[in-house]
């Protein structure tokens, strides 16, 4: 679905990443992990789009990612951001209606509208909707524009690509795993979804497989029990570990210190 | 967007039958262009020519004036404002037969505009000298087709004739005041500038052109004989006392005799038929 | 939600109608006739009295010319607000009005040889490019001071514009002190505004700017909503932003300059249209450009209506007015943005 040779991306003199290969495929639920200024979020950036790189090949779907139109993509490819708007002056369901907005020229069908309503109630931000936006709490902010790009893949296309960059951050314990699920449904549905988490216990317990990144490079990409090694981790984040498995399902899991 | 379409669509329809020659009128006459100029409702924009009109006879049948236009001091005329700001409308609501101004303080957009109804208009150059005023009340005379205006000419060469040279000329500086933060002198260029020489004196501001801040360096390096204000100009800074107080005034030769004169604001620079009454008068007065 | 939004269509319409049917009847001249005689004579007879020269040349042009005027600098006000993603984003505030105004005096002055020799329409034609040339000037230079990375720093915006307007201002006044050429008015027209001068040409003109820029930025609606979200957001929507962006600035320039070269300023109008739409209708903006167009019409409408009747036989500049109907509108949004800030 997604294959990537030799990408780089630098700013002035110093590369933020450096000879990424990677070859994705359908259905794939990967999470990108790493520590802090690795590159996970760049990497990211660069598949979305965001930022200029370079790179000897990017294939999207058997075709060049290049070629696709700037108004075709967002049916095919969606972005959660890390960092969302403080403010903004709309109602809580125009805001997610904007996931919308691809598929309408001015007025919105009703078939959108009902699009809107069940990723609401599947992100629990329906009952919000009487809210200003700026006084919601950072969660329920989030929750929202997780809507958003939800409403904004929902179409007959197949294999579609999600990109979360932390979208887990200041949810509650519920509302992350809920989250994870919502997420794993989607790729069970034959669609990826590439997850930016800082999480390396989820990052095992959903992942089909595991990005690891460190100082702008591809560390290793494999399964999360073949990728989740004591030495490997505690060599890439500095700091000694423990790796376990887990009770019920033998995943590893990792305890620090 | 219906509403600019609907709108569009009319203002074409109204636009495109417009190419046709517009004509004068009175009420519901077709504006039709007339080369014979009727004398029977006049607008008059400004003040020498609202006097030379009354001068003419024909004070009765002006029916709008400007805020210049003083005198007469009856005039039963309806007071359209400066000038520059009054409106086509205005002027056209009073049904004037003719309307005559000077060419610089005309609107040009207003000029368009009354071109435009062919309401007739005369337009004069006026110029501050004898000669143009004489010329202004010529024009004004043969364009009216009015025979009388030769003894107003006569009476300005008269009056002025009658103004002896000073042995020594006095230095007059003019100040325009409206209000104490608002002072300017006169300098070349000015009718004030004009009068002055032909009252026989110095105009203690000649260094300078057109109207500029007063400054209280300007006032010691010409130190005046005699200022001369308009009326309400020494009325809007409380009179002379109000102007001693001013930065400069009292260490002028002016100042300290206390020689201040002042005169009607049209009258002294209206460059009308009274001009040869005007020269005489500032002539006396800064004896 | 649609039925809010359409009743407030249908009642503005129906204000901006009566508003335009008073001021038809309204002014220094009475009519002899009722208006549709008048009209009705004069396609009878091809042509004009007295009644219907005032009607058909000088009151419906120059209430066409307040419509049109009002109508533009809303709709310019609020995309600019979308622009900068602030409500105080107008094109007053910023220094485009100003920028406008310059060359619009600067080109009276030192083009007048060609100016005369050019029929009227054409004249009007090279007045409006010059004047879009001097806002598009400052409207980019305004954008490159006040924004990087997506992000608008408002205080240089405002700083910017305020700069600008001095300068302008100052060179401006400057013109009129020296120059004697007629055709550059008074400082008053540029710095107040005036539409006595409205006639067909520069409506025709104003028209066909003020609908062409207008139908371009209806569209822009759903763009704006989406670049609250963030430049890069709204991007991964499919909207081409940085083609978004130069449209509106071009666009927005071109509309300002046109109605403000023969006009001179008229401020506040799209500060405070938008602003009191958007306590109705949030920052919907597929709401609040057609809606502030109307509104603004309407408003520009009454004030000008009032302007040449309050004090017959003169006019108050329309300036006057629209910064007393503004002004108390500003300060209520200083003091809400001063609540935000706490």
């Amino acid at each position: 679905m997604i294959q990537i040779h030799d990408l780089n991306f630098k700013v002035k003199d110093r590369f933020l990443l450096q000879n990424i290969n990677v070859e994705i495929n359908k259905g794939e639920l990967i999470a990108i992990v790493g520590p802090n200024g690795a590159g996970k979020s760049t990497f990211l950036s660069c598949l979305a789009n965001e930022i200029v790189y370079t790179t000897k090949h990017f294939s999207f779907k058997d075709k060049d990612v290049k070629s696709y139109k700037k108004n075709e993509i967002p049916l095919h490819r969606a972005k959660f951001s890390q960092h969302q708007s403080n403010e903004i002056n709309l109602k809580n369901e125009e805001i997610v209606l904007m996931g919308r907005y691809p598929y309408f020229k001015t007025e919105a069908d009703l078939s959108d509208l009902e699009i809107v309503e069940k990723w609401m109630t599947k992100t629990e931000t329906s009952h919000l909707t009487d809210r200003e936006y700026e006084q919601l709490s950072g969660g329920e902010k989030q929750r929202l524009h997780l809507a958003r790009v939800f409403a904004q893949l929902e179409n007959n296309i197949e294999n579609k690509l999600l990109l979360l960059d932390e979208p887990l951050n200041n949810l509650d314990v519920a509302h992350q795993f809920k989250t994870l699920h919502l997420i794993k449904n989607f790729t069970q549905n034959n669609n990826t979804a590439l997850v930016v988490l800082h999480d390396l216990n989820i990052a095992s317990q959903f992942a089909d497989r595991l990005i690891l990144m460190n100082q702008s490079c591809i560390e290793m990409f494999d399964e999360p029990k073949n990728v989740l090694t004591q030495e490997r981790i505690s060599r890439v984040y500095k700091y000694p570990c423990i790796i376990t498995p887990h009770p019920e399902n033998q995943q590893p899991i990792i305890l620090f210190g | 967007m219906k509403k600019i379409l609907t709108v569009l669509t009319l203002a074409l329809v109204v636009a495109s039958c417009n190419k046709k020659e517009n004509t004068n009128a009175i009420t519901d006459g077709p504006l039709t262009e007339t080369t014979v100029i009727k004398t029977d409702r006049i607008i008059s924009l400004n003040g020498a020519i609202t006097e030379t009109l009354a001068a003419l006879n024909e004070a009765e049948n002006i029916v709008g004036k400007d805020v210049t236009s003083t005198f007469p001091e009856n005039l039963m005329a309806t007071d359209l404002g400066h000038v520059r700001s009054i409106t086509a409308e205005s002027i056209l609501a009073l049904q004037p037969s003719v309307v005559i101004g000077t060419s610089k303080d005309i609107n040009p957009n207003l000029n368009d505009q009354l071109k435009k109804a062919n309401i007739s208009l005369i337009m004069i150059d006026q110029e501050y000298s004898v000669e143009g005023t004489k010329n202004l009340i010529t024009s004004i005379a043969t364009k009216l087709k009015k025979d009388n205006y030769q003894p107003l000419l006569d009476n300005i060469s008269t009056k002025i004739a009658t103004v002896k040279p000073f042995d020594k000329k006095p230095k007059i500086l003019f100040i325009y005041a409206r209000g104490a933060g608002n002072l300017m002198v006169a300098g070349t260029g000015t009718p004030l500038h004009s009068m002055i020489e032909l009252a026989g004196a110095e105009n203690a501001a000649a260094a300078l052109t057109d109207f500029k801040p007063l400054t209280p360096e300007a006032l010691l390096t010409t130190n005046p004989d005699v200022i001369l204000m308009f009326e309400k100009g020494l009325q809007s800074i409380g009179g002379i006392d109000g102007l001693l107080k001013i930065e400069g005034i009292s260490t002028t030769n002016a100042g300290k005799n206390k020689k201040v004169v002042t005169m009607d604001g049209q009258f002294l620079s209206g460059f009308g038929p009274r001009l040869g009454d005007a020269v005489v008068e500032l002539h006396n007065k800064i004896k | 939600m649609k039925k809010k939004i359409a009743v407030y269509k249908v009642s503005f319409f129906i204000i901006l109608l009566v508003a335009l049917v008073t001021a038809l009847y309204l002014g220094a001249y009475d009519f002899n006739h009722s208006v549709f005689e008048i009209v009705r004579t004069y396609f009878k007879t091809q042509t004009h009295t007295a009644d219907s020269f005032v009607l058909i040349e000088l009151r419906i042009p120059r209430i066409l010319m307040a419509i049109l005027t009002g109508a533009a600098l809303s709709i310019c006000g609020t995309s600019l607000q979308g622009l900068f993603k602030n409500p105080l984003a107008s094109p007053d505030l910023i220094g485009i009005t100003s920028g406008a105004v310059l060359f619009a005096a600067l080109t009276i002055v030192f083009g007048s040889s060609v100016m005369h020799l050019l029929p009227p329409f054409l004249r009007y034609i090279l007045l409006s490019i010059m004047a879009f040339i001097g806002a598009l000037l400052t409207m980019w230079f305004v954008y490159k001071m006040a924004t990087s990375n997506g992000k608008t720093h408002i205080l240089i915006l405002l700083l910017s514009g305020v700069a600008i307007t001095a300068l302008t201002g100052a060179v401006t006044g400057f013109l009129t002190y020296i120059s004697t050429e007629e055709e550059l008015r008074n400082i008053t027209f540029w710095s107040l505004g005036s539409l006595a001068g409205s006639n067909w040409w520069k409506v025709c003109l104003v028209f066909i700017v003020v609908a062409l820029g207008s139908i371009r930025l209806l569209t822009k609606g759903k763009i704006l909503n989406a670049l609250m979200l963030g430049e890069k957001e709204a991007a991964h929507l499919g909207f081409d932003i940085e083609k978004t962006k130069r449209e509106i600035i071009i666009i927005a320039s071109l509309m300002v300059g046109c109605v403000v070269a023969f006009n001179g300023t008229i401020g506040f109008v799209g500060l405070v249209v938008p602003y009191i739409l958007r306590f109705v209708f949030n920052s919907n903006y597929n709401i609040l450009l057609p809606l502030s167009m109307i509104l603004g019409a309407v408003v520009l409408l009454i004030a000008d209506t009032i302007s040449r009747t309050i004090v017959i036989p003169a006019e108050l500049p329309i300036g006057i007015l629209t910064a007393i109907m503004g002004a108390p509108v500003f300060i209520s949004i200083l003091i809400n943005y001063k609540r935000k800030l706490k």
